[in-house]
């Protein structure tokens, strides 16, 4: 015999896996005991294809937690034992309740055979399921099979031969933002140290945020050591707060939503049933046709309305820059300079957006925590599939509406490399928080009437080229097959006033953070170039490049360059070139440098485009591991943003912008 | 989904069958079912045991055991 092939039987009680136990072994079994415990232990022996294989019954389960003995055998015989492969026996008809034990199993990195038992019963009850898409979006060979009457039998043996010489694992579930980080921080610290049963880090971490009884009490060397236990305690706690529940339930929920997700994409049920809240608000919002329509107008409405909220509490604070101005008229010399022009034209001008991006990140929040931003995704995964993207893509370049940075660090969860490195090229084009001020001080300047929709057109442009480039990149530069995934589609619910005020906070508080340190040092750096007199040389030895795009003048050269740094520097280093406020920026940029609403809409678009930030930089240098690919990323975007505010001022000229 | 759950049995004054739970939810019995066992197991419920009412499907949730409904479970939130 060429192969010995150990595979465990695992499955939820009333599946038939008695059944499919003795259709694999025959009459060759053997009962004995677990070890150390008096629960029956079924084994048997099977050749097949020239490979002897070894079949083990594992007890019947819902779950793999710690509540119960059967369970906790269950698990451990799997990370102990290290069977070739699981073959995960399910009851078709009953499809949602088994599939938690399934997405448990994919936890633990094993390979997975999926087999759908009693498909005459799904279909008498009227569940069209699709096998081939299942299989798809599990990552796993999905055999279905009606096991009492023998059929199906050779196709489970024929995939379990060949499941085991391939050795792959499923897919890997993906527990949302906040949930992955925690994981990710703790299983940091489990990396290259003896893990309880042999386990992986990330299984390890799971438990640990699952107060799994058995890894907490059974494992003192892990769960009393001090870094773990702080991490540990430190998530559960910031979990506990996001989502007002505990970690255990909120990663339960993770998993009932992947399930709820797989189900709307691989199971028809008939028509009879009843539909939830959630369903009948997904039938629209989740429309074939009007999805993308009603998140382009979502989008629209959230910048209406941080615009219009936000315009009195800008004027208090530019009001306020406004007196502090006024006091800083009687001091002289460079200080009195430094004042009016560095910190308060500069930094005033930047500090002036905080409540519209506040009021911002309140409303993406709100989308986040009430289940919309998933169906989001779910509605842009379909188009992108469409054009052969990988789906899980959308997720990263969405959180990029708050921060690259994070956003190309969440690529992580993407598993093939090829469709993670699109995601991470294209990622700087999704407009971030720091590209706000920009568009809002020019928008507001040049586009009064129409400020929400200018704003909103930026957004698009940036979500447009995203998908257009990745598309181009893929056919053309990292070819290759792309893979699926399963949208977690959790249930629709009210936002809590702790959880969205958390988010917001998490968002907005780098933005004062950057204000108060990197962006008011880069200003004060500006400045004194100004005020000795090198900064006009530079810029007018850069400004012709940009002579094409309508913004030729040194000054926006200037403010380009600083702006890679941090992008909000640009609003600032035109308070500091200009020597005015926020207010006055808009009317010095007209009179001053002869800018137009033309020249200012080729700006924003530049603004947007062209080279990202340098925190951005160096995460896309870390995460390619490639300093070809992060040039790459730094040239395509200079050039591509140049070409389009070019071609946007000459057309607009054309027809007398 | 468990946390619609539990805010549905927070609302109630009083314990709430599988069957209604799954009717409200829109979610199939069987797979409730697997819900509450975990929200059980977890200690934020209890099963208690209800006189049927008209509707009673006949569900899994039958405590009986022998196919006649004379009790069903139905489940509160420990406070």
């Amino acid at each position: 015999m060429d192969k010995k092939i150990t595979v465990a039987l695992a499955g939820n009680p009333n599946t038939g896996k008695t059944t499919i136990f003795n259709a694999l072994t025959g009459a060759r079994q053997h009962v004995g005991n677990w070890p150390g415990v008096t629960v029956e232990k079924r084994e048997g022996n099977r050749e097949h294809k020239g490979a002897a294989i070894h079949v083990v019954d594992l007890p019947g389960v819902y779950s793999l937690t710690a509540y119960s003995l059967d369970e906790l055998i269950a698990r451990r015989f799997i990370l102990e034992e290290k069977p070739d492969l699981v073959a995960n026996i399910i009851d078709a008809s009953n499809l949602e309740r088994n599939l938690y034990l399934t997405t448990q199993l994919l936890e633990m990195g094993i390979p997975v055979v999926l087999v759908l038992n009693m498909m005459d019963m799904a279909r008498s009850r009227g569940l069209q399921i699709d096998p081939e898409k299942l299989s798809t979006l599990l990552g796993v060979p999905v055999v279905p099979c009606i096991a009492s009457r023998g059929e199906g039998i050779d196709a489970v043996m024929d995939t379990i031969v060949s499941v085991a010489a391939e050795h792959k694992p499923g897919v890997s579930l993906n527990y949302g933002r906040e949930v992955e980080h925690a994981i990710s921080t703790i299983e940091e610290l489990l990396q290259n140290r003896p893990l309880p049963h042999k386990a992986t880090p990330r299984w390890t971490a799971i438990k640990l945020l699952e107060d799994d009884e058995d890894m907490i009490e059974g494992h003192d060397e892990i769960a009393q050591d001090a870094a773990i236990s702080e991490a540990r305690m430190k998530s559960l706690a910031h979990l506990s707060n996001v989502y007002g529940d505990e970690a255990e339930t909120v990663i339960a929920d993770a998993r009932y939503g992947f399930i709820s997700g797989l189900m709307k994409d691989a199971v028809r049920k008939p028509a009879t049933q009843r539909v939830s809240m959630s369903d009948r608000i997904d039938r629209v919002v989740l429309n074939r046709w009007l999805g993308i329509p009603i998140f382009l107008a979502v989008l629209y409405g959230l910048f209406q309305l941080a615009f219009t909220v936000s315009i009195p509490f800008m004027d208090w604070i530019d009001a306020g820059f406004g007196w502090l101005a006024e006091r800083a008229i009687g001091v002289e010399g460079w200080f009195g300079a430094l004042l009016r022009d560095g910190i308060i034209g500069g930094l005033g001008s930047v500090l002036v957006f905080v409540p519209v991006i506040f009021l911002l990140y309140i409303a993406l929040s709100i989308l986040e925590d009430c289940g919309y931003m998933a169906r989001a995704a779910f509605v842009m995964d379909r188009l992108m599939h469409k054009i052969g993207l990988h789906g899980r893509s959308f997720v990263p370049m969405m959180l990029g509406f708050g921060c690259n940075v994070p956003a190309i660090m969440a690529t992580r969860t993407i598993e093939n490399p090829k469709d993670r490195l699109v995601t991470i090229l294209v990622n700087p084009l999704m407009s971030c928080g720091a590209r706000l001020p920009v568009y809002a001080l020019l928008a507001g300047a040049f586009f009064t009437a129409h400020q929400g929709l200018v704003v909103f057109s930026m957004y698009a442009i940036g979500i447009v080229l995203a998908i257009l480039l990745a598309w181009i990149f893929r056919k053309r530069l990292v070819r290759g097959e792309s893979g699926h995934f399963v949208m977690e589609l959790p249930p629709y619910r009210m936002p809590t006033i702790k959880g969205v005020a958390l988010h917001t906070w998490e968002r907005g508080r780098s933005f004062l953070v950057r204000a108060g340190t990197i962006i008011f040092s880069i200003v004060i750096v500006i400045w004194a170039l100004d005020y000795s007199g090198a900064l006009e040389p530079i810029g007018r030895v850069i400004a012709p490049i940009f002579a094409p795009t309508g913004f030729g003048q040194w000054q926006s050269a200037v403010t380009l360059v600083f702006g890679i740094l941090a992008k909000e520097v640009v609003v600032g280093t035109f308070g500091t070139l200009l020597g005015t406020g926020e207010a006055g920026i808009g009317a010095a940029l007209g009179s001053q440098l002869g800018w137009t609403p033309l020249i200012a809409y080729a700006f924003m678009v530049m603004t947007l485009i062209y080279v990202p930030c340098m925190a951005t930089i160096a995460v896309t240098r870390r995460e390619t591991g490639s300093w070809k690919w992060t040039f790459f990323m730094i040239g395509y975007t200079l050039v591509l943003g140049w070409i389009l505010a070019t071609l946007i001022f000459q057309i607009g000229r054309l027809f007398g912008g | 989904m468990l946390k619609q759950i539990l805010d549905r049995l927070r609302d109630s004054n009083e314990p709430v069958n599988l069957a209604d739970l799954s009717r409200e939810l829109g979610v199939a019995r069987s797979a409730l079912d697997g819900m509450l066992m975990q929200l059980v197991r977890q200690g934020k419920l209890r099963e208690v045991l209800q006189a049927p009412g008209e509707d009673c499907g006949h569900c899994s949730g039958c405590a009986s055991g022998h196919g006649s409904p004379i009790e069903v479970k139905a489940y509160e939130v420990i406070t």
